[in-house]
C-alpha cells in the first residue's frame, strides 16, 4: 500500500473517530435521566454503598443482570454528576463496539467495507442513542460482538488461552443480559460456518461454555436466591406465545426501520441479495469458466470468504433476535442494539460496494473507459451517494444532539419512546429542578422524601440525584398507601426521622388527566403542592412535590446516648405507651434496634418487667427480633428494626413499681451481652426502659 | 495407526513353562521386558501416555459417580480420626458404637489407621476451603474426604495396568481388562465409600506387583522387596486382619524364589528386606493399640476376636459365595465370566493364580467363621473386595482371545454378558444408596437394624430393591417437578409385594433419590446446587473425549507387545 493510501485510511479513521467522539460526548446530558437509566444506577448506588456481597447482586433479586451495575458502581464513585458518568460508561462500550466493528469488518470484507461499516454505526441513530444512555444495551452490544471476535480468534487457532478467553467473554455477556443465552446455541454454527475443521476442537468449546458458566455461577451466590425465587409461571399456551413473537419481530423490524433509517435498511437487504448473487456467480464462475486452478481458488476463497463472513454476521444477528423475542416481551427499543449490530459488517460491505459502483457510474453513462472519466466527477457521484444514504441518519442524529424533544421517536406498537423519554412516567423532565428544591431543603431541616414504591422513575431518579444518605431520608410507600398510614408502622429510618420533626415530602407523577392528583389528596388530607412540573409534549405527565402534614406519636423516646449492646447492637429508642397497669394486664412496648454492623450470632432479646432487684420478675418475654422473623444474624449495618413486645404481668403480683428492663443473650450459652454507654461500660447488661406502676386486679 | 495395528504380530498362545532346572513344577513364565525395565524410550512414553489417560477416564469416571459425603458409619470413624490428626493432631473422637473408650477416657475409631492416613491430604484440603469460606459445619470437608476411595480406587486399577503389563499382554488386553476391573466389578461401587477394603485391595495388590517386579528384576532387587515388605505392612497398618493373607503372600514369595534364575541365598538375602517394613508396621499396630486401648493386643472389638467367630464355616462361605443379598457371584458376575479364563491364565502364571487362590481361600476361611460375615451395611461381600483385583485377572486371556484376529465368537459373547451384567450390577449399587435401602427393609421387617433377611431372602435381596429403587428414583427424575412423588406408580411396586404382601414399606420415598454427589442433598445452597450441576455434565461430557484418548493410546501397537513365548 502506497503512503498516499495509508494516508487516505488514516485521514478516514481519524475523521470517523473524531465523529464518532463527538456526537456521543456533545451534550451528553441534555436528555434527562429516565426511568430505565435510573433502576440500574440504584442497584449500582447499592453496590457502591455495598454492606456484604448481597448488595452487589441488587439487580439479581430484581430478575436482571448484575454485570452493568458492577461496572457502574466504580465509575459513578469517579464523577459528582452520577448521570454523566454512567452515560460514559456506555460511550466507552460503544467505542469497543466500533473498534470490534472495524476489526471484524476488515478481516472479513477489507478496509474499504470496515470504513463503511464504521460511518455507519456512527451515525445509526440507534447507536448513537443507547451509546449515549446509561443503559446496559450498549455493554451487551459490545460485549456480544467481543464474543464474535474471540470466536473468530479460537476458530483461528484453538489455543488453551484463546477458549480460557472466549468462555470469559461468553461468561460476561450472560452476566449482562439473558437475551445473550441463545448465543451459546449458535456458537457451534458459526465454527460450522466458519472453520468446519475446528468442530473437532468440540472438547475446548465445552470447556469454554463451563468457564462461562463458572462464572456465571456468580448470580446464584445470593443468599436470598433461593428464598424469593419466583413463583413458577403460568405453562405457556402454544398459539399465545407464537402471537407474542410475531408482535415483537414486527414492533423490533418497525423500531429498526425508524432507528436505522431506511437508506441502512435498504442497504442491508441490498447487500445479502448482492452477497447472496456475488456468491452463487462466484461459484458459476468458477466451475463454469475455463480458468487455471491457482485462479478458481482465489475466486472461490474470495466469494467463500464472503459468504462465510456474511453467514456469520447474519447468524449471529439472528441468534440474538431470537434471543430477544423468546426472553421478554420486547418493550424497549434498546434490544435492538443488540440484534443490529453483528449486521453492520454486512452493511459496511454493501455501502462499500455501491460506492465504488457509483465511481463506475460516470463511466458507464457516458460510455467511456473509467479511465477516462475525471476523478471529481467520480468522486462527487460517489459522495451524493454516500449523502444519501446517510442524510435522514444525520437529520436525526441533529435532533438527539440538540433538541431531543422534536426528535422523531418511534411510537409504533410495543416501543413508546416519547413517553419514555419525553413525556411519561418514566421521563425524567422536571426531576432535576424539584431534587435541587428538596437539597436546598434538606439543609435547612431534616427531611424524608416520599415516592410510590415502583421501579423507575420518580423513585430511583431521586434516589440517584438526591443521594441516599442521612438527611434527605428517602422512602416508598406501595402506590395508593397514606404515607400517615405507612408512618404508623413505625418501621425504618424515615420514621425515626419523621418523628423527631423532620419535614416531609411527597413527589408523584401523574399524568395529564389529574387523576393520581386527586387520588393522593384524598389519601392524605392536608397535603399542599408546593412545586410542579409539567414535561414537554401535549399529553404529558407533571411532577408534583407535596408537603406532608404529619403528627408523630408522643411516646416514642429516642435515645442520646443510646446503649450499645455488645460492640454491634444499639437500642436506638423505644416506646412505652403507659405507665399504670392492673395486675394481669399486659405491657406493650416497642423497641428501636441499630446494627452497628452485621452480628455475629443470633441473639434472644429478654424483657423483663421486675422489681429492685432483677432477679424478682412479675413479668417475662425471651424471643428472637420481630418474633423471629427478623433474627439478628441477618441484621445488616444501618438497619432500624422495630421490635414490638406484649409481656403479660403476673396477676397475684403486689402492687407496686416496677421495672422493664431489656438486654440480649445468647441461647446456646445463656451468656448476655454487656451494655456500654458512650464507650463506657454501665456493668450491667440491660437497659431500663422506664417504670411502670402496677395496681391490684 | 489402523494399518501400524494390523501390522503388529498376534499374541502367541500361551502354555505353561516347564523349566528343566525346577523338574516338573510349573514355573512363572519369563518375565516381559516390561517387567525387566528393557524398554525403549518410545515405548515407556507410550506406556505412560495410556496409564495417564487410564487414570484421567477412571478419575472422570469415579469423580461423576462419587457420593460426595461419608456413606457408613465406620467410614465416619476413620474420616473423624484423620479430622482430629489436621485439627488436633490426636486421634481421640466423639464416643459412637464404633468408637469404644480408650485407656485414657477416651474414645477410638476401632479400625487401623491407614485409611484415615491416607484421607489426610483431602481432609486437609476441605478443611482449608472450610476455613476461608467460613463454613459453619464440616460437610465440606467431608465431601472432599469422601473422595479418597476415588483416588485409591484408581490407583488400584493403574497398578493392575502395570502389573497385565509386566506380566506381557499388549496395551489394547492390559487396558480393556483394567476398564473391566473398573466398571465391572466390586471396585466401582466401593470406590464411592469410605470403607477401607479398597486401600487393602490397593495395599495387597502392591504387595503382589512388587514381588513379581522383585523376582524379574535383574539388579537392585531388594528395592522390590524392600516397597513389598512396605505395601504388606501398610496393608496390615490399614486393617489388621489382613495379617490372614501373610501365608499367601509368603508361600507366592518362595515359589518366585524357586522358579526363578537366583540362588536361594541371593534371593533369601534380597527378600529379607520386605521382613524390615513388615516388622516396622507390626509394631507400629501393637504400640497404636496400646495407646488406644492399653493393650497391645485389644483393637478395639472387645472379645468379639476369642467369641465372635460363631459362623459355620461351610455356612460362611457359601453366605459369602453364593448368598441372594451378598454373594460374591451375583453382586461381581464379571468373576463368575473370568472363570472361563481361568485355566489359560493360570497355565501362563501359576504362581499368580495361586495366589489369587490362596488370598480368596484365606478370606473364605477367616470372614466365613466370623459373625459379622457380611460386612453391613454395605454392598455385595464386603470382605472379599480386597481380593477382587486378583480374581479378575482370567479377564486378561479372556480379552486376549477377545481382541486378536480372529476372535474366539465364545470368549467374545463371555466378555459381552460378563460386562454388561458388571456394570449394570454395579451401577445399581454406584446410583442408589444401600444405606436407604437397607432401612426400608429394616423398618419394613420391624427389627430396627437387622437386615439379615435381605442378605438371604432373595425378596429383599439389594438387587431387587435398588433395581426397583432406580426405577422410582428416573420416574421422578424424569417427570415434572411439580408432580407428587407420592403418586409414583413404582413406589410401591417393592419386589416383596408378592412374598410378604403385608410387610408394606411405610416411607419407601425416602430413598428414591439418586445417590450421586450433585444429586443432593436439598438444603444446598443454589450456587452449590447450580455449579454442581454444571460440573456433572461436563464430567459426562469429559468421558468422551477422554475415553477416545484412551483408545486411541492403548490400540497404538508396540513391538515388544508379544506374550511370552513358551519354552518347552
Amino acid at each position: 500500500m502506497n503512503a498516499k493510501v495509508m494516508w487516505s485510511w488514516r485521514s478516514a479513521t481519524l475523521a470517523i473517530v473524531t465523529l464518532f467522539l463527538a456526537t456521543r460526548l456533545y451534550n451528553l446530558t441534555l436528555l434527562p435521566l429516565s426511568g430505565s437509566e435510573a433502576t440500574p444506577l440504584t442497584w449500582a448506588l447499592q453496590a457502591q454503598q455495598a454492606r456484604d456481597w448481597s448488595d452487589w447482586l441488587a439487580a439479581v433479586r430484581e430478575a436482571a443482570q448484575p454485570l452493568h451495575s458492577w461496572l457502574l458502581a466504580p465509575v459513578i464513585s469517579l464523577s459528582l454528576d452520577r448521570v454523566l458518568a454512567a452515560r460514559l460508561l456506555s460511550v466507552a462500550s460503544g467505542t469497543i463496539t466500533l473498534a470490534l466493528v472495524v476489526a471484524l469488518t476488515q478481516r472479513l470484507f477489507g478496509r474499504p467495507a470496515a470504513c463503511a461499516a464504521a460511518l455507519v454505526y456512527v451515525c445509526a441513530p440507534l447507536t448513537l442513542l443507547y451509546d449515549r444512555l446509561a443503559l446496559p444495551a450498549a455493554l451487551l452490544a459490545a460485549l456480544s460482538f467481543l464474543v464474535l471476535w474471540c470466536l473468530q480468534a479460537w476458530c483461528e487457532q484453538p489455543s488453551t488461552w484463546r477458549t480460557g478467553v472466549l468462555g470469559i467473554a461468553l461468561g460476561l455477556v450472560l452476566l449482562t443480559s439473558l437475551q445473550s443465552l441463545t448465543l451459546l446455541f449458535v456458537v457451534p454454527g458459526v465454527v460450522a460456518l466458519w472453520r468446519p475443521a475446528v468442530l473437532r476442537r468440540w472438547w475446548s468449546l465445552v470447556n469454554a461454555y463451563l468457564l462461562a458458566g463458572l462464572l456465571f455461577s456468580v448470580v446464584f451466590t445470593d443468599p436470598l436466591a433461593g428464598i424469593v425465587a419466583a413463583p413458577a409461571p403460568e405453562p405457556p399456551v402454544p398459539a399465545a406465545v407464537a402471537t407474542d413473537w410475531i408482535t415483537n419481530a414486527r414492533s423490533l423490524a418497525a423500531a429498526a426501520w425508524a432507528y436505522l433509517t431506511w437508506p441502512f435498511v435498504a442497504l442491508l437487504g441490498g447487500t445479502l441479495v448482492a452477497a447472496g448473487a456475488a456468491g452463487l456467480w462466484g461459484r458459476l464462475a468458477t466451475e463454469h469458466t475455463e480458468r487455471s486452478d491457482a485462479e478458481k481458488r482465489v475466486v472461490e476463497t474470495s466469494s467463500g470468504s464472503t459468504w462465510r463472513g456474511g453467514g456469520v454476521c447474519l447468524l449471529w444477528a439472528a441468534g440474538s433476535a431470537i434471543g430477544v423475542l423468546i426472553n421478554e416481551p420486547a418493550s424497549t427499543a434498546a434490544n435492538l442494539v443488540f440484534v443490529v449490530t453483528p449486521t453492520f459488517p454486512l452493511v459496511g460491505w454493501g455501502l462499500a460496494q455501491l460506492i465504488a459502483a457509483s465511481r463506475r457510474l460516470p463511466a458507464l453513462v457516458s460510455r467511456a473507459e473509467p479511465i477516462a472519466v475525471n476523478a471529481v466527477v467520480q468522486n462527487t457521484v460517489a459522495g451524493i451517494v454516500l449523502g444519501v444514504c446517510i442524510a435522514p441518519a444525520v437529520g436525526w442524529d441533529w435532533s438527539l444532539l440538540t433538541a431531543p424533544t422534536s426528535v422523531a421517536w418511534y411510537v409504533g406498537p410495543g416501543f413508546p419512546d416519547r413517553a419514555r423519554y419525553i413525556e411519561g412516567r418514566q421521563s425524567g423532565y422536571g426531576l432535576g429542578e424539584i431534587v435541587d428544591r428538596l437539597r436546598a431543603a434538606a439543609k435547612r431541616q431534616r427531611v424524608v422524601v416520599f415516592t410510590a414504591d415502583t421501579a423507575g422513575l420518580p423513585r430511583d431518579g431521586v434516589r440517584v440525584l438526591l443521594g441516599d444518605g442521612p438527611n434527605p431520608v428517602l422512602a416508598a410507600v406501595p402506590p395508593g398507601m397514606p404515607v400517615a398510614e405507612r408512618l404508623a408502622q413505625r418501621v425504618g429510618r424515615e420514621y425515626r426521622a419523621a418523628s423527631t420533626g423532620a419535614t416531609l415530602f411527597y413527589l408523584l407523577d401523574d399524568d395529564y388527566t389529574g387523576t393520581g392528583d386527586r387520588e393522593f389528596r384524598r389519601a392524605n388530607p392536608g397535603a399542599r403542592v408546593v412545586q410542579q412540573v409539567v414535561k414537554p409534549g401535549n399529553v404529558s405527565h407533571r411532577l408534583i412535590l407535596y408537603e406532608l402534614l404529619w403528627q408523630p406519636p408522643g411516646d416514642d423516646r429516642w435515645l442520646d446516648p443510646a446503649p450499645r449492646f455488645g460492640e454491634r447492637i444499639v437500642l436506638a429508642g423505644y416506646a412505652l405507651p403507659a405507665t399504670t397497669y392492673r395486675a394481669g394486664d399486659t405491657v406493650r412496648f416497642t423497641l428501636f434496634w441499630e446494627a452497628l454492623a452485621m452480628p455475629a450470632n443470633s441473639y434472644t432479646v429478654f424483657t423483663h418487667i421486675v422489681g429492685d432487684d432483677p432477679a424478682q420478675k412479675i413479668g417475662q418475654r425471651d424471643q428472637l427480633p420481630v418474633a423471629g422473623k427478623h433474627p439478628t444474624s441477618t441484621w445488616r449495618r444501618g438497619d432500624l428494626i422495630t421490635d414490638s413486645y406484649a409481656v403479660p404481668i403476673d396477676p397475684h403480683v403486689q402492687p407496686g413499681s416496677y421495672r422493664v428492663i431489656v438486654g440480649l443473650y445468647r441461647l446456646d450459652t445463656l451468656e448476655r451481652l454487656p451494655m456500654t454507654l458512650d464507650g463506657e461500660p454501665v456493668g450491667e447488661d440491660f437497659y431500663v426502659l422506664g417504670k411502670i406502676v402496677v395496681t391490684a386486679p | 495407526m489402523l494399518s501400524e495395528q494390523r501390522a503388529t504380530p498376534l499374541p502367541a498362545p500361551l502354555t505353561i513353562h516347564h523349566s528343566r532346572e525346577s523338574g516338573n513344577l510349573p514355573v512363572e513364565t519369563q518375565p516381559s521386558a516390561h517387567a525387566k525395565g528393557k524398554l525403549s524410550r518410545s515405548e515407556r512414553h507410550a506406556d505412560q501416555r495410556c496409564a495417564w489417560r487410564l487414570a484421567v477416564v477412571l478419575i472422570v469416571l469415579y469423580l461423576l459417580t462419587a457420593a460426595g459425603r461419608l456413606t457408613s458409619g465406620d467410614g465416619a470413624a476413620m474420616y473423624q480420626t484423620a479430622q482430629q490428626l489436621v485439627v488436633a493432631g490426636q486421634v481421640a473422637i466423639p464416643p459412637s458404637p464404633v468408637a469404644p473408650a480408650g485407656r485414657d477416657g477416651r474414645h477410638y475409631a476401632k479400625y487401623g489407621l491407614g485409611q484415615s492416613l491416607v484421607e489426610l491430604p483431602l481432609v486437609l484440603l476441605g478443611h482449608t476451603l472450610a476455613t476461608l469460606t467460613n463454613q459453619p459445619d464440616d460437610r465440606l470437608t467431608q465431601f472432599w474426604a469422601s473422595l479418597t476411595n476415588t483416588f485409591v480406587s484408581v490407583g488400584i486399577v493403574l497398578v493392575w495396568w502395570r502389573f497385565a503389563r509386566d506380566l506381557g499382554y499388549t496395551r489394547p488386553v492390559a487396558t480393556a481388562g483394567a476398564v473391566t476391573l473398573a466398571s465391572a466389578s466390586l471396585l466401582w461401587p466401593y470406590a464411592r465409600t469410605d470403607f477401607s477394603e479398597p486401600l487393602l485391595a490397593l495395599a495387597l495388590l502392591s504387595t503382589a506387583w512388587c514381588l513379581y517386579r522383585w523376582h524379574c528384576a535383574p539388579r537392585r532387587a531388594w528395592v522390590w522387596a524392600l516397597t513389598a515388605g512396605a505395601c504388606g505392612g501398610f496393608a496390615f497398618v490399614t486393617k489388621p486382619t489382613a495379617a490372614v493373607l501373610c501365608p499367601a503372600f509368603a508361600l507366592y514369595a518362595l515359589w518366585l524364589l524357586r522358579s526363578g534364575d537366583r540362588s536361594w541365598v541371593s534371593g533369601l538375602r534380597s527378600l529379607a528386606a520386605s521382613l524390615g517394613p513388615l516388622v516396622v508396621a507390626g509394631g507400629f499396630v501393637l504400640a497404636f493399640n496400646y495407646y488406644r486401648f492399653g493393650s497391645v493386643l485389644d483393637l478395639g472389638y472387645g472379645d468379639e476376636p476369642t467369641t465372635g467367630f460363631t459362623t459355620p464355616l461351610l455356612t460362611g462361605v457359601a453366605l459369602l459365595l453364593a448368598s441372594s443379598g451378598k454373594g460374591l457371584l451375583w453382586f461381581c458376575p464379571a468373576v463368575v465370566a473370568g472363570l472361563w479364563g481361568w485355566r489359560a491364565f493360570a497355565r501362563a502364571h501359576p504362581a499368580l493364580a495361586a495366589l489369587a487362590a490362596l488370598l480368596l481361600m484365606s478370606q473364605l476361611a477367616f470372614f466365613g467363621r466370623w459373625w459379622a460375615w457380611h460386612g453391613d451395611w454395605s454392598w455385595g461381600p464386603r470382605y472379599l473386595v480386597a481380593i477382587v483385583p486378583f480374581l479378575m485377572w482370567s479377564w486378561l486371556p479372556l480379552w486376549q482371545h477377545v481382541l486378536r484376529k480372529p476372535c474366539s465368537s465364545l470368549a467374545a459373547l463371555v466378555v459381552v454378558i460378563g460386562v454388561t451384567t458388571g456394570v449394570g450390577v454395579n451401577a445399581l449399587g454406584v446410583l442408589v444408596d444401600f444405606s436407604a435401602y437397607y432401612r426400608v427393609v429394616g423398618h419394613q421387617l420391624g427389627q430396627g437394624a437387622d437386615v439379615a433377611d435381605a442378605r438371604t431372602e432373595p425378596a429383599f435381596s439389594p438387587l431387587a430393591g435398588h433395581w426397583w429403587l432406580l426405577r422410582a428414583t428416573l420416574y421422578d427424575a424424569l417427570g415434572d417437578d411439580d408432580r407428587d412423588p407420592l403418586a409414583n406408580p413404582f413406589l410401591h411396586a417393592y419386589p416383596w409385594a408378592e412374598a410378604f404382601p403385608d410387610r408394606v414399606p411405610p416411607h419407601p420415598e425416602y430413598a428414591v433419590k439418586l445417590d450421586l454427589w450433585f444429586a443432593g442433598p436439598d438444603d444446598r445452597p443454589v450456587w452449590v446446587e447450580f455449579v454442581s450441576a454444571l460440573v456433572a455434565w461436563w464430567l459426562l461430557i469429559a468421558l468422551i473425549p477422554a475415553g477416545r484418548a484412551l483408545w486411541s493410546a492403548a490400540r497404538t501397537a508396540s513391538p515388544t507387545d508379544r506374550l511370552v513365548r513358551t519354552v518347552r
